[in-house]
């Protein structure tokens, strides 16, 4: 087969070079997208102190054009951490909330492919005077 | 010493031509780095003032348009339709030119029809096409799509100037030797002409690429619609002059280029040749 590349002048022309790169290029994208589409995010919540909050909220807006619109919420472990599993988009917005509702920090995620895998290192913040006091916050589970 | 001098001038007179084009090369370029930095920025194209220097660019408006439109889908038919013209382009044109570069008896009628024709831009002749294309059963078909450009008489007489430029003697002995009119065109005339030919596949390739009106006439689902059709649908629906308009653009863009910049040293001999001889 090189042989009949060689002697056919293909492997010297920079044109073949051009489309073999571009191909390794794609097989390349794939196998990464392959190996990194579980659709997992993983995050931390934190109080205005700093300490992570248990119980906290967070929930997952789609983004876009058509606007935003709540796709899922889960709640914070004791370390204050929280994981979406196969979320599933390319661009959404992640909404920290307290007990009561009252918002924290909001952070927009764009992703290079729908359920890319994400650790987001800038955790979620919310506002002073958060009290963790079990469910009520509302939220059907 | 005189030849050195004379070199030295020459030299210097290159490096002044470069200096001239190359702010001229800047300015033609602008509007496609501009295209590029909307693409990569998000940022209104409006903007006052206008930053020259892209501020944190990144690929998310080319993920957008990835998944807002069905692109592979669009990109398919256009390479589909492109590849229809492009090899009829260079079968039929090449055919054409080589009986105009033999000779034959009403030649110079057949010319004139040929360059009379197009004096005749396609719109006027659109409806027609319509009937014709639907008589044959292929509208909302890749070969329907192809029909029109499947010849092109421009490209007609660049193969018609690149054949008559082999010598005739060249064809003769082919004939003694047996072989057919089709095999001298495929084994002497073609390879013989690699510039004609890069310049139709260039040519035939951009304005299949590049065709709107008439995709838009005969293509009747989303799923047949090029990569043109596509950006004008998303054009309609994005409504905005910023980010994924722009990506879209680029990507429509790309192919294009790419081919073009592949084929440019035998594109630009072709069109000289073109100019030339003939």
């Amino acid at each position: 087969m090189r042989i009949f590349f060689w002697r056919s002048g293909l492997l010297g022309d920079p044109r073949m070079w051009v489309i073999a790169a571009i191909a390794v290029l794609v097989i390349a994208w794939n196998a990464y997208v392959e190996f990194n589409d579980d659709g997992v995010v993983r995050g931390k919540v934190i109080d205005a102190g700093g300490l992570p909050v248990a119980g906290a909220n967070v929930v997952m807006y789609a983004a876009g054009t058509v606007g935003s619109q709540p796709l899922r919420r889960v709640r914070t472990k004791q370390d204050g951490s929280f994981e979406f599993i196969g979320h599933g988009q390319h661009h959404f917005r992640l909404q920290a909330t307290d007990v009561t509702n009252r918002p924290g920090d909001s952070v927009d995620v764009r992703l290079y492919f729908r359920n890319q895998n994400l650790k987001i290192d800038l955790p979620l913040r919310l506002p002073e005077a958060t009290e963790v006091q079990g469910s009520q916050d509302g939220f059907s589970r | 010493m005189a030849g050195d001098a004379a070199l030295s001038r020459r030299g210097i007179a290159k490096w002044l031509a470069h200096l001239a084009l190359l702010p001229a090369s800047a300015l033609m370029l602008i509007p496609f780095y501009w295209l590029l930095k909307t693409s990569l920025t998000g940022e209104n194209l409006f903007v006052y003032p206008p930053r020259v220097w892209p501020d944190d660019p990144n690929l998310f408006h080319f993920v957008d348009v990835w998944y807002a439109v069905p692109f592979i889908r669009y990109l398919w038919n256009s390479v589909l339709v492109s590849a229809l013209a492009v090899v009829s382009n260079v079968v039929l044109n090449a055919m054409a030119g080589y009986a105009l570069a033999q000779g034959f008896r009403g030649q110079r009628g057949i010319v004139l029809l040929l360059l009379s024709s197009m004096m005749i831009p396609f719109q006027v002749t659109v409806v027609p096409a319509y009937l014709i294309t639907r008589e044959l059963g292929l509208l909302n078909s890749h070969l329907g799509m192809a029909l029109p450009l499947s010849s092109t008489i421009v490209c007609i007489f660049l193969f018609k100037a690149s054949f008559s430029a082999i010598p005739r003697s060249l064809t003769e002995a082919a004939r003694i030797d047996g072989m057919s009119e089709w095999r001298i065109i495929r084994e002497i005339h073609l390879p013989l002409s690699k510039a004609a030919v890069a310049t139709n596949v260039v040519l035939a390739f951009v304005w299949s690429w590049n065709s709107f009106l008439w995709p838009l006439l005969v293509a009747r689902d989303q799923q047949m619609q090029t990569l043109p059709l596509g950006l004008a649908a998303f054009l309609s629906v994005v409504e905005d002059t910023s980010g994924a308009l722009y990506a879209f653009c680029v990507m429509v863009l790309m192919p294009g280029l790419l081919v073009f910049l592949m084929a440019q040293r035998h594109f630009i001999a072709g069109l000289t040749a073109g100019a030339t001889k003939g």
